[in-house]
């Protein structure tokens, strides 16, 4: 079957998917907290268009389809049509639009023409999250089989493939890139740093992106160095170790069960803590999807920058100052910053390692988003509305400030920032995340292999 | 004729009118307060960040300047439905005329504010209502957002006050008092009628608005299988 949409999907049942659609719906809003939001913004809907300011894919597109609550507006139109007193009475009385087979494609395209960033909420007057009709929207759709292929396939490689990760590596693949790296450690630092798997009774399980592995071995140095600096205790599970969560982007379902193993490798492992790699969207998938899977006896959920930060104030990590004289920006990843949870934690650290640092504006919970949010990032093939309708606002932001760095501690956000930079002909930036760059500042207090202090 | 329809207006339709209002709000407010207290006992997660919680409520009473040097903000759209907003409420409350009614009426009374500033505050409610109806239709935006709700309910919010204006200086009155009188009643009884079931009911959601997007991220440990099995997807693989 040919994609009817500009994402490749697998095949769907196509008969009576109006109908299916709806089931899907009420089955949502009856059994998850969405309802009454939906009650609540369906009533309130002031249409200001104040959230156009807002939505950086708007800014670039200027096209009405990309005002936030335009978008918000085709989920609240079938909740208040077939959800609502009025909207039954409506029909009755007069007529009102009905669910087609057209007005579920369209959903489908315009909610993945959305990041979920949630910058919009702080522009609404009314508070209305448009993130989240987004996301309760492209649950609705995977429950009818409705999701871009390439989030599906990695969902089910790791909750029923025999990896049990998203980007498929093997435990034996993972076993020797950790060998490698410490060797890497070894060789730069001539530190002896370790990348412990399955040391029971750790305090920390860590759960990096997985993909970091395969693409991003100078930050999980950089967190191992860290751990190793400051006397951590942490491990790596074997039976499960994949911070990513693909659930949180297209269906609350699949988040559950994916932070589930998270929390059953930590009691397996007699561990206590969370601990999250730079990954936006797996902090806040684990930080707000643990308390509420898990119940009252979730383990606590930490990400290693607030780890380092702790390490960094108690005097236990030292860095050495001016490092890195190269000026740097730092991208805040939606997941972390929207909330304030991570906002000035990595800005602490790279201030004691950089001597040129400059922030984008706007920054912290107002950031604009990268443009790969909300898993578009994972999707190849509408990489060129990403990089152009999705990341021009970015792009413009990256050259005001001159950067030759651009910390993105967000492996989604990083994958997505390289191609906007290649796209947008910003040459010479280059993307990192936050640990490799702490990693080339840690005073391990030992003298220092002077070869390996050459930066490539 | 006109009278006695001025008189039934202001009388029996005024009493059900009013009681619509009244009514309405407090089955909003009602259904929200069991909305929230449910949404809190369904929540596996209760901890909620009440301080930003109540912050971003209070902040939002005054939409402007939220975001400095922001592109596309439309500051003054901002401003002008705030001051649409004051003059709105503080007319018809603080109005000499119509505390004099609530006296006869049911027998309570407030102070009245001056004659001199009833007129200016109708007047400039009038003046930026209509800026804000215009910053709708000639907004490419806000118009391509806007259903027959967001265009009617601005001009009908103005009818009244238009029409009281008239009624209250005869010399500008193109008709006879009565009939004025009449448009100002009839209006403002559909008004009352209108606020519960429309958007203008905003003024009793606003409040709790902060707090229920933040319960939408607060939900049962067991949504996921409930769903589930809801749509008999229990033993389906991805």
């Amino acid at each position: 079957m040919k994609s009817p949409y500009s994402y490749y999907v697998e095949p769907f049942e196509l008969k009576d998917r109006a109908r299916r659609f709806l089931d899907a719906f009420a089955a949502i809003i009856r059994h998850s907290n969405y309802g009454p939001v939906l009650d609540a913004y369906a009533r309130m809907t002031a249409k200001c268009s104040r959230c156009s300011a807002a939505c950086p894919i708007y800014l670039t597109t200027e096209n009405v389809k990309d005002v936030p609550c335009w978008r918000s507006e085709l989920v609240l139109r079938v909740y208040r049509r077939y959800f609502t007193l009025s909207g039954m009475l409506r029909t009755r009385l007069w007529g009102d639009f009905t669910l087609t087979d057209d007005y579920i494609d369209r959903l489908a395209e315009e909610l993945y023409h959305c990041t979920a960033c949630r910058r919009c909420k702080f522009f609404c007057p009314m508070g209305i999250d448009h993130g989240m009709i987004t996301h309760i929207g492209r649950w609705t759709l995977a429950e009818i089989g409705i999701v871009p292929k390439a989030l599906v396939v990695a969902t089910r490689e790791q909750l029923e493939g025999k990896t049990h990760n998203t980007s498929a590596i093997p435990l034996p693949a993972l076993q020797d890139t950790c060998e490698f790296l410490e060797g890497e450690i070894m060789e730069k630092y001539n530190q002896p740093v370790k990348f412990p798997i399955d040391l029971e009774g750790a305090e920390m399980v860590f759960f990096p992106a997985v993909s970091d592995y395969l693409l991003e071995p100078e930050t999980l140095m950089g967190n191992a160095a860290v751990m190793h600096a400051t006397g951590g205790s942490w491990t790596i599970g074997s039976h499960y170790y994949d911070g990513i969560d693909y659930g949180l982007f297209y269906s609350d379902r699949m988040w559950g069960r994916i932070v589930k193993m998270e929390a059953a490798e930590v009691a397996r492992l007699k561990a206590r803590v969370v601990l999250i790699g730079e990954c936006g969207h797996a902090s806040r998938s684990a930080k707000v999807g643990i308390p509420n899977f898990l119940g009252p006896d979730a383990p606590p959920v930490i990400n290693i920058m607030e780890y380092t930060l702790k390490m960094l104030e108690k005097g236990k990590l030292k860095l050495r100052p001016d490092t890195i004289k190269d000026r740097v920006t730092y991208h805040d990843p939606c997941n972390i910053a929207r909330s304030g949870w991570i906002v000035d934690q990595p800005r602490d650290i790279l201030k004691a390692i950089c001597s040129d640092f400059v922030d984008m504006t706007p920054n912290g919970p107002l950031n604009y988003c990268c443009g790969g949010g909300s898993g578009t990032v994972s999707i190849d093939e509408i990489r060129k509305w990403r990089t152009g309708a999705g990341g021009k606002v970015k792009a413009r932001q990256l050259k005001e400030t001159g950067a030759k760095y651009v910390v993105a501690p967000c492996a989604n956000c990083k994958k997505q920032l390289r191609e906007v930079i290649e796209d947008n002909g910003l040459e010479g930036v280059e993307v990192v995340g936050l640990h490799d760059l702490v990693l080339k500042a840690i005073d391990f207090g030992t003298p220092q292999n002077k070869e390996g202090k050459e930066e490539k | 004729m006109i009278e006695s329809y001025l008189a039934w207006a202001r009388g029996p339709l005024f009493v059900f009118s009013f009681s619509v209002l009244i009514l309405g709000i407090v089955r909003l407010i009602v259904l929200t307060d069991i909305s929230v207290v449910r949404l809190i006992y369904e929540a596996s997660d209760k901890k909620l960040p009440v301080k930003a919680l109540i912050a971003a409520t209070l902040k939002w009473l005054f939409p402007f300047k939220q975001v400095p040097g922001q592109p596309k903000n439309r500051p003054w759209y901002s401003i002008v439905s705030i001051l649409f907003h004051i003059g709105l409420i503080l007319t018809p409350v603080f109005l000499g005329a119509h505390i004099l009614l609530w006296k006869s009426g049911i027998g309570i009374s407030w102070a009245a504010m001056p004659n001199n500033v009833e007129d200016v505050l109708a007047l400039f409610t009038i003046a930026v209502g209509l800026v804000l109806i215009f910053g709708r239709v000639v907004n490419v935006f806000s118009r391509s957002l806007s259903k027959f709700q967001d265009f009617s309910l601005p001009p009908l919010l103005l009818v009244p006050f238009i029409s009281g204006f008239l009624a209250m200086h005869p010399a500008l009155d193109p008709v006879s008092y009565n009939l004025m009188m009449l448009f100002h009643v009839l209006s403002a009884d559909l008004i009352f009628i209108l606020i519960p079931f429309t958007k203008m009911s905003h003024f009793v959601l606003l409040p709790t608005s902060q707090l229920i997007s933040e319960l939408g991220w607060h939900f049962p440990a067991d949504m996921g299988e409930k769903v589930a099995v809801a749509l008999h997807k229990e033993t389906e693989r991805i």
